[in-house]
């Protein structure tokens, strides 16, 4: 088994023992094609799925926004094309990015 | 009036394309389907009123940015102005925009992305509108 196997079993297995700690939310990217002049607006597809993650910080700040650092499955998310993510109905963009060996880090912030 | 302006220029490319290149607007952030390809800017400038009539005069520079693959020379954004200068230079366009001589800036290397070198040609233009 390779090493980027066992690492990727290693977080499998961290996900299913956190149990009810993974939750659901639903990210949503928009994927910008061209720009049409002719419309004057840009030729844009979306797309949206729900994927597992587990919060690791929230904090509330002082402009009454939230800022989560939640960690996701690398294999889930593309983070080129996604650029926000719905949790109990809030909107959440896309911060920061930290990419390591199957874990993807994100910092989010409520719209 | 800015939005005819804008609109004038905007109605320039056909099918998305200027001299047969892809073209988008300076602040696009999607993805480019080819190399080399161009932006589309348009600065506005200076804008008064004379005492003596009713006419707003409004000037500007619009700016064509050329990017194309770093290291090739400064030969290929010149291969391009011939046509460019078909569209822009010394013409009347709708809402009596008027445009005059271009000229041709290298800048080098995109700050952005150093696989790119990038050229802007630019002509700059008057705009009259009257406010009666």
């Amino acid at each position: 088994m390779s090493l980027s196997q066992v690492i990727k079993k290693a977080v499998d297995q961290a996900f299913l023992a956190a149990g009810d700690l993974v939750r659901q939310g639903q990210v949503k990217g928009e994927l910008v094609s061209q720009f049409d002049f002719a419309a004057k607006e840009v030729v844009a597809t979306t797309d949206e799925y729900f994927t597992d993650f587990i919060t690791v910080s929230s904090v509330v700040e002082e402009d009454k926004h939230i800022k989560k650092v939640i960690l996701l499955r690398s294999e889930d998310i593309d983070t080129s094309r996604y650029s926000t993510i719905s949790i109990d109905s809030i909107v959440y963009r896309f911060e920061t990015i930290e990419e390591f060996e199957g874990i993807t880090q994100l910092t989010i912030r409520s719209v | 009036m800015f939005e005819e302006i804008i609109n004038t220029f905007y109605s320039l490319p056909q099918n998305n394309l200027l001299t047969n290149l892809p073209v988008y607007p300076a602040d696009y952030r999607g993805k480019v389907s080819s190399t080399p390809f161009l932006k589309l800017s348009i600065v506005l400038g200076n804008a008064n009123r004379f005492a003596y009539q009713d006419n707003k005069k409004v000037t500007g520079l619009v700016i064509v940015s050329i990017f194309y693959p770093a290291g090739s020379g400064q030969s290929y954004p010149t291969t391009l102005t011939a046509s460019l200068d078909s569209l822009f230079e010394s013409k009347l366009l709708t809402y009596g925009i008027q445009t005059s001589v271009s000229s041709l800036q290298f800048l080098g290397p995109d700050r952005d992305d150093t696989t790119l070198s990038r050229a802007d040609y630019s002509v700059p233009f008057v705009y009259y509108k009257s406010t009666n």
